[in-house]
């Protein structure tokens, strides 16, 4: 018989993986639940509180870490493509920090109150605000370095608006409200938050894995790439375009989590390899199974409820992406 | 069944008060300033817990809320607590509120007030939601009659200004502002025209300089390096050598409620013993 192919074996890992810690996710949380209650509640069992718990409550913050956590993986992996650069994250384009602006303009004039869609539309709002800067600059000067820059001033300029809000914050309550926000959570949200972001969402997976077949055309070089009729100023707004809507209806919905697009694409190269269409899919499993996996962790953990999934998320891919580091620094020269 | 049995072993775990065939309704409080009506209003047995922020520097009632479980504002611990009725005053995670909602739980909302009138208000409101009308009215009765003394007693005529740790200060339009004119002094930001809260600048201190400087939360650690960084300054250390310092615990100021009174009533004594901090 022959041996099954590496990545096939890699994928089931992942799924397996994958599944368990789903399961977990369904498991886990105030009420004590056994594996079998995970599933009469799931499907159907005449006890409405238990249908309550797993349906209403567990099953959509599962649903919403794995969409979110795949896309910040497919967003890193992308970004780290276009940059040829393995520290690229969907951080440094500004996407991240002028959503989280948008979301703090709500939360501090209080109109989250008003209305449930005003921080998704928001974050969202201003995340394609600060993507067609972005699109601007690309239009006028193509080089990577002017796009890195360019993400770089839009991240600190919305950063400091950010902490302006912070500081004119009236009160401690203020304040804390919308440093926690920042942290992330995928607590307290419902299939009604996902379903407001996945259009959003799926548009951004579908311009992005359009742009992965001529990112592999760049993986050598930006010459190479466009004698071979890349389109490159196309390609990059494709990225910038994909990066903006799904990442930007992420972050309105879950707050800021860090370190998952810069971690889930390096988890899976040394598997799958470096070509960007083959560890898109890998990419996205991998960024589910770390998003999901710290989720777990916070309701597992005694006093885990203090810990929001932010600081969780980079209190695990800190320590694996320094060993990371290290183990691969022959080859990152 | 064993989930349920789970569940209920939760709620002990937790210590959720057994139901008491009294009819009072039972409730969880979301935030720091709801929990601060809660306390005020609700009987022991009433109250099956309380926000993370209840016991802390800034909580009026701090001491009360000892004796009273914490949660961590999650909608799946809340709905297994089994509360009658969730207040919330609109601060924390803004998903809960719509999520606790959804699941069918009564949530009373009250909003943060802008006036001491308001907050008396409310507290008409959540004490018929808690079934507690007689203790809110005898709460806003006495909320009145010291809101009337301080308003009999004559302006005091200083300047005041209100600057808090990360260099807030308020103009008119806020409880806060409010609290200093009930003191029975100036609020210099309201007459220089400033409106709602904004950013204490050093260089307006200098130019109108108040002859008082209201401090507060600075006993909060909320974390802020840039605590009395201002006060720091060389031209505002000159400035401040004729500036008393009038510095009020937090618990009166973090939350636009009826004890706002009695802050005031303490910025007021304070100024006229002549009891001034030494030092920033």
């Amino acid at each position: 018989m022959k041996p099954l192919p590496k990545t096939t074996i890699a994928y089931g890992g992942l799924f397996i993986l994958l599944a368990f810690v789903s399961l977990l996710s369904l498991k886990a949380g105030p009420a004590t639940l056994s594996f079998g209650d995970v599933f009469t509640g799931l499907f159907g069992s005449g006890d409405p509180l238990l249908e309550t718990i797993v349906r209403d409550l567990r099953l959509p913050q599962l649903l919403l870490g794995l969409v979110v956590g795949g896309t910040l993986g497919i967003a890193g992996a992308s970004l780290q493509a276009l940059f040829k650069n393995p520290l690229a994250e969907p951080g440094v384009i500004g996407v991240s920090s002028s959503a989280a602006l948008g979301a703090v303009i709500v939360l501090y004039f209080g109109f989250a109150g008003f209305t449930d869609i005003a921080l998704p539309l928001a974050a969202i709002g201003m995340a394609l605000l600060a993507m067609s800067l972005l699109i601007l600059v690309v239009l006028w000067d193509v080089s990577v370095l002017t796009l890195i820059l360019a993400g770089v001033a839009l991240n600190s300029f919305a950063a400091s608006l950010t902490a302006l809000a912070l500081n004119l914050s009236p009160n401690p309550f203020a304040f804390n409200d919308i440093m926690f926000w920042l942290m992330g959570s995928l607590s307290n949200r419902s299939l009604a938050d996902l379903t407001l972001i996945l259009p959003f969402i799926v548009l951004g997976w579908g311009v992005l894995f359009a742009a992965t077949r001529p990112l592999k055309a760049t993986v050598l070089s930006d010459e190479a790439a466009h004698s071979l009729g890349v389109n490159l100023k196309l390609t990059k707004i494709m990225v910038i375009i994909g990066v903006a809507l799904s990442v930007g209806a992420s972050i309105a919905v879950t707050g800021v989590i860090g370190f998952v697009g810069l971690v889930a694409p390096h988890m899976v190269r040394p598997l799958f390899g470096h070509d960007p269409r083959s560890i898109f899919i890998p990419s996205a499993m991998a960024g589910a199974l770390i998003l999901v996996g710290a989720d777990v962790l916070i309701r597992i953990l005694p006093h885990g409820g203090n810990l929001r999934i932010g600081v969780m998320t980079a209190l695990l891919g800190a320590p694996f992406f320094l060993y990371y580091v290290i183990a691969t620094r022959r080859a990152m020269r | 069944m064993k989930a349920l049995l789970a569940i209920s072993g939760l709620l002990v775990a937790l210590g959720a008060a057994p139901a008491f065939g009294d009819g009072l309704p039972r409730v969880i409080s979301l935030d720091s300033c709801s929990d601060q009506l809660v306390l005020a209003l609700a009987e022991d047995r009433q109250i099956i817990a309380l926000s993370q922020d209840s016991r802390g520097a800034f909580s009026y009632y701090a001491a009360r809320a000892e004796k009273f479980p914490q949660h961590f504002g999650t909608a799946e611990e809340i709905l297994l607590l089994g509360p009658d009725l969730v207040l919330s005053t609109g601060a924390g995670d803004p998903g809960l509120v719509t999520m606790l909602e959804r699941l069918g739980i009564r949530v009373v909302k009250t909003g943060l007030p802008n006036t001491i009138e308001d907050a008396l208000d409310d507290l008409g409101e959540v004490g018929a939601a808690l079934d507690q009308p007689g203790k809110a009215a005898a709460l806003s009765q006495k909320t009145e009659a010291e809101l009337q003394a301080l308003r009999q007693k004559p302006a005091l005529g200083q300047s005041a200004l209100y600057v808090s740790p990360s260099g807030v200060t308020t103009g008119s339009g806020t409880f806060l502002h409010q609290t200093i004119e009930l003191a029975g002094l100036k609020n210099l930001m309201a007459e220089e025209g400033g409106q709602g809260w904004s950013s204490f600048k050093v260089e307006a201190f200098i130019k109108f300089k108040p002859d008082i400087l209201i401090t507060s939360f600075f006993n909060a650690r909320i974390g802020n390096a840039e605590s009395w960084r201002f006060a720091a300054h060389p031209a505002m250390q000159a400035a401040m050598a004729d500036v008393s310092v009038v510095d009020i615990p937090s618990r009166y100021l973090s939350c636009p409620a009826w004890y706002a009174v009695e802050g005031a009533a303490l910025i007021r004594s304070k100024v006229e013993e002549g009891t001034f901090e030494t030092t920033p």
